[in-house]
């Protein structure tokens, strides 16, 4: 059953702010996440993710500024907020001394449903999460990813409209990193929107719609400093890249300038005798562009080319660069 | 998917008060369940709910009771056994402390505050669980005490006063839970049971105090209850002429404390645990 449609954005929020004594913790955060996407709020450690998830969530009370989840402002109407969401991960955490499947009864109970809806409920989400052999195990017995399955599966005894993950794949094997990352593009088909926090950045890219950057680069609280698709972050903060590795090293040189020629701008060479690389941006002719002129030319000059590649960089670079550059700012 | 589902987004708030307590309830029994669930699944907490009534009974009356006499005569292990009984019932607070605080620690309270559930509910069930943790408890304790030689004239009245001396001790316990940083922040409750049961009159009788420490054995609300299930249990004590007010209406007063404490910390346990945190 899919959840009810959003007629605004499922969750909006304008210039919150939150303090702890002295500490500010979020200095005016803004961020719309559409019905049915994925938002991955990435950040260093103490930039405020698990504050703002927190006053998402109803679990704390926002010092000024306005949320709204799944149309509901979270401070007038929390009651309503809490009957959209599903709140998952280190926020909030499962019963480890009873079963997986009592877990699950238990919760269906206290989501209304009465009578055999709560076993057969329970049952469905075991099988669909693989987790039928361990359903009478206590949680405490559970793997990591087994652990990850049930937290998401606790999570969709009511499929809410909204689901806050916090990173569900940390510490898995790369199978079960792929199951579960499948469970949550399923939840996204059938209509759920997810505010995903994490510290792994491929995660992000390979679930996340947008990508919102949260930090704190003044001291002043968190902001959301980068916002954007993953593409377009790594297009307007990474840069890419051409990278070229000639077979003779004598061959580098000419190979260079052409490179300069196709891009308009000087490469950079680096300690390999045999290799150079080719900054290319968006604000430059674009990377493919270059590298099809840059192809031809080398090939024209019979140049032998053993390596060349276009790189994108990955989202960890991304971060990190706008990272240094939040502190150069500063 | 065709198990059919509740309304995604039902609102608590919105609905008529008596749907809220209907449902306020329903959480109430789903939380108390829990604990029995629990009991199932780590039988050692169980098993310690077992052997706490029998060491305590081994340590006080064999050792303790092995050279002691009550006033006016009779069986110590009549004396001690509503005494123990009692001590049992206020044990509660630092068990419903620990729970609480653990659930708090581990994320549980939280999965909970974000559930469109009643808050109110929370509370309420895991305060039934304290009963029922109790009874097994008492239980255990009157089944020790039978087998060493209490010999009450009736156990119904004198367990269920103990079993709501539980009950409203739980409440304090639930509330110191709540507002500790963190569950190892609870382990003084475990301490401030020996001054609360040691100064009391449940081993020896307070008139042989000092002065000082007998008016606080005597006000102390353990004191009250012990000399209530005393009468109840057909084991009464003398009651000296200048005995304080509790220990002379021993029943009224335990009912007193019972309703002070639900009184004061009912609503206080609740507002913590409903209040938005950090």
């Amino acid at each position: 059953m899919p959840p009810p449609p959003l007629d605004a954005a499922a969750i909006e929020v304008r210039g919150l702010r939150k303090r702890f004594g002295p500490i500010s913790a979020l200095g005016g955060v803004d961020l719309t996440v559409e019905p049915g996407t994925v938002c991955g709020l990435l950040g260093p450690n103490g930039a405020g993710k698990t504050t703002l998830v927190r006053i998402l969530a109803t679990l704390s009370l926002p010092d000024g500024g306005v949320a709204r989840v799944a149309g509901h402002d979270v401070v007038q109407h929390p009651a309503r907020v809490r009957g959209s969401i599903a709140l998952t991960g280190q926020y909030a955490s499962v019963d480890e001394v009873i079963s997986g499947r009592d877990n699950l009864e238990m919760f269906a109970r206290l989501y209304r449903m009465r009578g055999p809806a709560v076993r057969r409920r329970a049952e469905e989400l075991l099988e669909r999460f693989g987790l039928e052999d361990a359903a009478h195990r206590p949680v405490r017995t559970y793997s990591g990813g087994m652990r990850r399955r049930l937290d998401l599966a606790v999570g969709l005894v009511v499929p809410p409209g909204v689901i806050f993950l916090d990173e569900p794949t940390t510490g898995l094997d790369p199978q079960s990193r792929g199951g579960l990352w499948e469970s949550v593009r399923e939840l996204v088909r059938a209509g759920t929107t997810v505010l995903l926090t994490t510290q792994y950045l491929d995660e992000a890219d390979q679930l996340a719609d947008r990508i919102a950057v949260l930090a704190d680069p003044e001291g002043t609280g968190g902001r959301v400093v980068a916002e954007g698709t993953p593409f377009e972050l790594k297009s307007a903060l990474g840069g890419e890249s051409i990278d070229l590795t000639v077979r003779h090293a004598e061959q580098l040189g000419p190979a260079t300038e052409i490179l300069a020629r196709a891009g308009g701008r000087l490469p950079t060479t680096g300690d390999d005798p045999r290799r150079v690389t080719l900054a290319v941006g968006a604000e430059a002719e674009p990377g493919t562009a270059v590298l099809a002129a840059a192809l031809r030319e080398l090939d024209a000059a019979g140049i032998a080319v053993e390596d060349l590649a276009l790189r994108r960089p990955t989202l960890d670079e991304v971060f990190l660069n706008l990272m240094n550059r939040q502190r150069e700012a500063v | 998917m065709n198990t059919p589902l509740p309304p995604t987004a039902w609102t608590t708030s919105d609905e008529p008060p008596l749907a809220r307590l209907r449902w306020a309830a329903g959480d109430a029994v789903t939380v108390a369940r829990r604990y029995l669930i629990h009991l199932r699944s780590a039988p050692e907490r169980a098993a310690m709910a077992l052997v706490i009534p029998l060491l305590f009974t081994m340590l006080f009356v064999y050792v303790l009771g092995s050279n002691m006499r009550p006033p006016g005569g009779g069986s110590y292990v009549d004396f001690l056994v509503p005494g123990m009984l009692a001590q049992m019932a206020v044990f509660g607070i630092a068990a419903s402390a620990a729970v609480v605080a653990e659930d708090k620690d581990r994320g549980v309270t939280d999965r909970f505050h974000s559930l469109p559930m009643s808050r109110t509910g929370v509370p309420v069930g895991q305060s039934l669980a304290e009963c029922l943790g109790g009874v097994i408890t008492l239980v255990v304790m009157a089944g020790c005490g039978l087998l060493v030689g209490w010999r009450p004239t009736g156990v119904v009245a004198g367990l269920a006063l103990l079993l709501l001396v539980r009950y409203a001790f739980s409440w304090l316990g639930m509330w110191i839970g709540l507002v500790m940083p963190s569950r190892s922040a609870t382990d003084f409750v475990g301490m401030l049971m020996f001054p609360l049961t040691m100064i009391s009159n449940i081993f020896v009788p307070t008139e042989g105090l000092p002065a000082g420490l007998r008016l606080a054995a005597d006000w102390n609300p353990v004191s009250a209850v012990v000399a209530a299930v005393r009468e109840l249990f057909g084991n009464p004590v003398a009651v000296p002429a200048d005995a304080a007010w509790p220990i002379a209406h021993p029943v009224v007063a335990t009912l007193g404390w019972c309703l002070l404490l639900l009184v004061v910390f009912g609503p206080l346990t609740v507002a913590a645990f409903r209040a938005p945190k950090h």
